[in-house]
């Protein structure tokens, strides 16, 4: 499999790599070296070579590094080749591979290889995707840790406290009455606490780690004209928005990243809400819509020469919507006494002039303070998606079942059983792996199975 | 010189597996010559005195609602029965019968001679005849053949079986009977692979030697389950067991001979099963245990022999016997006979199908201990599909499979054909992960109509488990009704829960873990309309199904799931060491399995989730291709 490891575009080097059995073989057609020259090459040593076009001719200087497998990253044979920068280059090199038998790989495939072959797990490959879109510092740390399996293992130790309340409890169902000496169900409960505190406590997680490594969204919405795309450009730091008086300027969704006291945030600039004017304006409020579903904030963004609601009004929408943020605009258009008034009246909301820059800052602290980040060092790992999230979830709540039927009487075994397994199951997910024989083993080796 | 018979089903040895597979292929209408070393052991219960028990109580549930034989009989020799887990969950609920094994004997024994399609045949078979690539017979001693067009092997712990007592090894296939030689090697000359395993049997004690006044009489229960579905009536005796402890001084004596024992020793080879130890086992790897419980169990009625249950050994007699004589109680024990360990082969059973058919061999079938199980049940029920499919395929019928969500006897199968346990395998209900639809009080419902269609049992016996079914459901559709705090509040508050003030749908109310259908049958529900041993159950499956109703769903939906993988055949042809992506453990795992559908081959321990998905698309370009081809 061949692939450019470097981005699309012109740059000084470009970097295209090659993985699988075949990798050595196709350096010696790559480089015109013969079987006993290729002998020569030691693996993680670097080497200059020239790449050969199909006429034998030497086409691009190029250096080279050969990895033998497991001791790769996809646990495979892995050739590197550094050459330079231009597409073009990088473009002849790749279809030279696949020429000489290799086929093109897709995005994520060097990763999926790693963890086919076991070189990590599901969580790792996900915090690889992390690592590379990571724009933050705290970021890159969640990320790192998650690739190094600092959160692989803290689950791993979770998975093997469950199999082991769950070898109990299923030893308990398969010796009869007459064999078992003692049943001590405290032992499941007492784990049990401990293990859906874990659970707990990954899940309080998700919402800093995800922050961290995939950012924030805030979505700027309210109705036309009441200068969004002014304290968009504001918020970005340059005119990344076209500004215009009249009301249905923008009709597309806007993005720009922002990084607030190393918080990545993603700010969204949507089309104004209003009866549309002609079809382009309705999808653009549709996507709008549907945006401020995904948002972690939404600001209602109000012209505050135009207000035309009550107090009870924003107090009944943000009891609807969680994280939503009402922001008064143009402040700088009226007297300060009437923004008095309003700000005795609208308490809880923010009062700007993006024009100016006025209020800025308070709506910058604002929107950090709603997002509730963790600030302590236990957080440097955690749970960063959604499908980390939901298999965790599900874990919990079948520990919670767990929890409240062992208290029950007559106590249902079975259904303990069941729901551990459940919680089991949701963690062999979270890490793409499967539990076979081991409860049974280990019924077998650490209790003694009578009758 | 040959017989003048040609049979259509021979089967290979009469031990439990053995007696079904040819009462199975009799039913499903083949010709069977049922052929074994000596006419007088048939249905042997070589080890324990009883039948049923975790998980296996289901499965001889099943065997019965089959038509075999092994329910009927432990029914009627039964001499004292107990349903096993009852403080734990309806789904794990196993019923247990100490039988009089000679009367248990004696009424398969019966069986067999009367049934006009089976002919018993007392011989040693050397080896198997094979005709084009095709069984064909059996070959005995004298060198004379036993045609027949399937063969079905069932020769338990026979094949090269070596006793050991201590340092003592004696060529036997059971204690007093000589071994079975050539199997083997006939069966590795076809190219099957095939290991050694152990398994042992405790000490049997004169009865008279015992001072029974020192020891606890143990009773089965009161209002007795019948294994069987077809009773009109159900009586048996509630005959006592006695139970009695190990002491220290016992535990010294063994410990200090540990290395008398051939399993310490190393003069065993063959693997032995961890969850049936021995006492040597016990005693060594449970250093905190200071005592362990024996159970002393007639093995007949009026019997002076003992058989000592939990004191399974290989030691040295005289070294069992000191042990012994430390519990009170047992001063001056005299033996019957010794316990010893047995060394046996058995055929790797990954070399099957899920029919139990050979995949080399067609029209050979394997089943019960050759195949690497332990027990009478898993012998049993492993023979009666053997002996079923071996008849329907000679008739050109549909395979009997059950799959892992219908029957314990799937679960059995599956795991023997895609696991290949290293030990003995014994059933657990931990092992069969849709346990909570697998209920014994659900035979019924799970296999009837399959044994029915398979000619396994007639209908008058379907209609009898028909019957049962439909007064499930009446009860079902009779809970459904609404009841007053006035109707109802009384036997409420008897079960020490909290009354009603309002009218409630009864279904609701027996969602609370502390009430019972049963309770409201006077009230709310009609008396079911089966014979007397089955209106408890049924008023019982009935109440499961309403209380399990969530969880019998969502088992119902991971099911389904599995089915859909289940679906993807994997012919046997695919070179699996071709297929790029799939990890190294599992192209090997994958070549010598050889898994017949995409589900069994996630069940191989190995194969991940990854290589599943790596299969899968495989399988499916491969369907794409040979579309367009």
């Amino acid at each position: 499999m061949v692939a450019q490891s470097t981005p699309y575009g012109y740059g000084g080097i470009g970097v295209v790599r090659v993985t699988g059995p075949s990798a050595v073989k196709i350096l010696g057609r790559l480089s015109g070296m013969s079987k006993n020259k290729l002998r020569t090459i030691k693996p993680r040593k670097v080497y200059k070579r020239s790449i050969l076009d199909e006429n034998n001719n030497p086409f691009d200087d190029v250096v080279v590094t050969l990895y033998k497998k497991p001791k790769s990253y996809t646990g495979e044979d892995v050739l590197e080749i550094s050459c330079h920068g231009s597409p073009y280059i990088m473009k002849y090199i790749i279809d030279l591979c696949i020429n000489y038998g290799a086929s093109p790989a897709g995005p994520g495939e060097f990763t999926k290889r790693a963890f086919i072959n076991g070189k990590i797990d599901l969580m790792q490959a996900e915090s690889v995707a992390n690592m590379v879109s990571a724009s933050s510092h705290r970021g890159v740390n969640i990320a790192l840790n998650g690739l190094r399996g600092s959160l692989s293992k803290e689950i791993g130790v979770m998975r093997e406290e469950l199999v082991d309340i769950l070898s109990y409890s299923e030893h308990l169902l398969d010796v009869s009455e007459e064999d078992l000496t003692h049943v001590d169900v405290s032992y499941i409960i007492d784990k049990t606490a401990k293990t859906q505190k874990i659970l707990e406590n990954l899940m309080k997680t998700y919402n800093t780690c995800r922050i961290m490594t995939s950012g924030a969204i805030v979505v700027l919405a309210g109705p036309t004209n009441s200068g969004k795309s002014t304290l968009f450009n504001s918020l970005a730091g340059y005119d990344r928005a076209i500004v215009n008086q009249a009301p249905g300027t923008t009709r597309d969704l806007l993005e720009a990243m922002v990084i607030i006291e190393g918080v990545p945030i993603t700010v969204v600039d949507t089309a104004g809400v209003r009866v549309p004017a002609d079809s382009v304006e309705s999808e653009g409020i549709r996507r709008a819509k549907e945006h401020m579903k995904k948002a972690d904030i939404t600001c209602m963004v109000q012209d505050i020469t135009r207000v035309n609601m009550s107090s009870e009004d924003a107090d009944n929408i943000l009891l609807k919507k969680n994280g939503c943020v009402f922001i008064f605009n143009k402040i700088d258009l009226i007297k300060k006494g009437l923004l008095n008034k309003y700000r005795e009246n609208f308490k809880g909301a923010l009062f700007t002039s993006a024009l100016n820059g006025l209020g800025l800052e308070e709506l910058k602290k604002h929107i950090l303070s709603v997002l509730d980040l963790k600030n302590n060092d236990s957080e440097s790992f955690g749970i960063t998606t959604p499908r980390q999230y939901n298999a965790i979830i599900k874990s919990n709540t079948a520990m919670l079942k767990v929890k409240n039927m062992i208290n029950q009487n007559p106590i249902q075994l079975e259904l303990i059983s069941y729901e551990l397994q459940s919680a089991l199951r949701g963690i062999e997910e979270l890490l793409g792996i499967k539990t076979t024989d081991e409860i049974l083993d280990n019924m077998f080796n650490s209790f003694c199975v009578g009758k | 010189m040959k017989h003048k018979t040609k049979y259509q089903v021979i089967v290979v040895g009469a031990g439990h597996a053995g007696v079904e597979a040819s009462l199975a292929a009799a039913r499903c209408g083949s010709r069977v010559a049922l052929v074994t070393l000596t006419g007088n052991s048939i249905a042997r219960m070589s080890c324990n005195p009883s039948i049923g028990g975790l998980a296996k109580g289901q499965i001889v549930r099943e065997i019965d609602a089959l038509g075999g034989v092994m329910g009927v009989a432990a029914d009627f020799s039964g001499i004292q029965f107990k349903m096993l887990n009852k403080s734990k969950g309806r789904a794990v609920w196993s019923p247990r019968a100490q039988v009089d094994k000679r009367k248990y004997e004696k009424y398969v024994n019966k069986r067999i001679l009367k049934d006009p399609l089976i002919d018993l045949i007392e011989a040693e078979v050397v080896s198997t005849v094979i005709t084009k690539g095709k069984i064909s017979g059996v070959k005995t001693i004298d060198n004379s053949i036993i045609s027949g067009e399937a063969v079905v092997l069932t020769n338990g712990t026979f094949l090269n079986g070596l006793i050991h007592i201590g340092n003592i090894k004696i060529p036997a296939g059971r204690m007093g009977e000589s071994r079975s030689v050539g199997i083997t090697e006939s069966l590795e000359s076809l190219g099957m692979k095939h290991g050694r395993l152990k398994t042992g049997t405790p000490p049997r004690l004169f009865g008279n030697s015992v001072d029974w006044k020192k020891l606890e009489k143990i009773y089965g229960d009161d209002n007795p389950a019948p294994f069987s579905h077809y009773h009109k009536h159900f009586n048996p005796p509630n005959t006592p067991c006695y139970t009695i402890l190990t002491n220290n001084n016992a535990h010294d004596i063994i410990n200090d001979n540990l290395m008398r024992s051939p399993m310490y020793s190393g003069d065993i080879s063959g693997v032995g099963p961890r969850y049936c130890p021995s006492i040597e086992d016990k005693i060594s790897r449970f250093k905190d245990k200071n005592t362990h419980r024996l159970i002393c169990e007639p093995e007949w009625v009026g019997s002076d022999q003992i058989y000592l249950n939990g004191f399974s050994t290989s030691l040295p007699e005289e070294v069992q016997r000191r042990a012994l004589q430390c519990l009170p109680g047992f001063e001056n024990i005299e033996f019957v006979r010794p316990g010893y360990a047995i060394e046996y082969d058995y055929i790797y059973p990954y070399q099957l199908k899920k029919t139990l058919e050979t995949k080399i061999v067609p029209g050979l079938y394997l089943a019960g201990q050759i195949n690497g199980t332990s027990g009478y049940e898993e012998a049993a029920i492993q023979g009666l599909i053997a002996g079923a499919n071996a008849a329907l395929c000679l008739m050109g019928k549909d395979a009997l499979v059950l799959g892992r969500p219908s029957a314990y006897a799937g679960v059995l199968i599956d795991d023997l054909i895609t696991k290949s346990t290293p030990e003995p395998y014994r059933m657990f209900t931990s092992r069969a992960e849709h346990r909570l639809v697998l209920r014994y009080t659900n035979a019924n419902r799970r296999l009837g109509v399959k044994a029915l269609g398979c000619g396994l049992i007639d209908k008058t016996l379907f209609s009898i488990l028909n019957k049962q079914i439909m007064a499930t459901d009446k009860a079902l559709f009779e809970s459904k009704v609404s009841v007053g705090p006035t109707q109802v509040n009384k036997k409420i508050l008897a079960s020490g829960e909290a009354p009603i003030t309002q009218k409630t749908p009864l279904k609701t109310l027996l969602k609370r873990p502390g009430l019972l259908l049963a309770d409201f049958m006077d009230t709310s529900i009609s008396p079911p309309l089966v014979a007397k041993p089955y209106k408890d159950e049924v008023l019982l499956e009935a109440d499961t199904l309403i209380k399990y109703s969530g969880y019998i769903r969502r088992t119902d939906k991971q099911i389904k799931k599995i089915k859909s993988k289940e679906a993807v055949k994997l012919l046997s042809h695919i070179n699996y060491r071709s297929i790029e992506g799939l990890s190294a453990e599992s192209k090997e795992k994958l070549f010598s399995i050889k898994p017949e559908t995409l589900g069994q081959a996630m069940r191989i321990s190995g194969v991940t989730p990854a290589d599943v998905s790596v299969l899968t698309v495989f399988v499916s370009k491969q369907e794409r291709v040979s579309r367009e081809t």
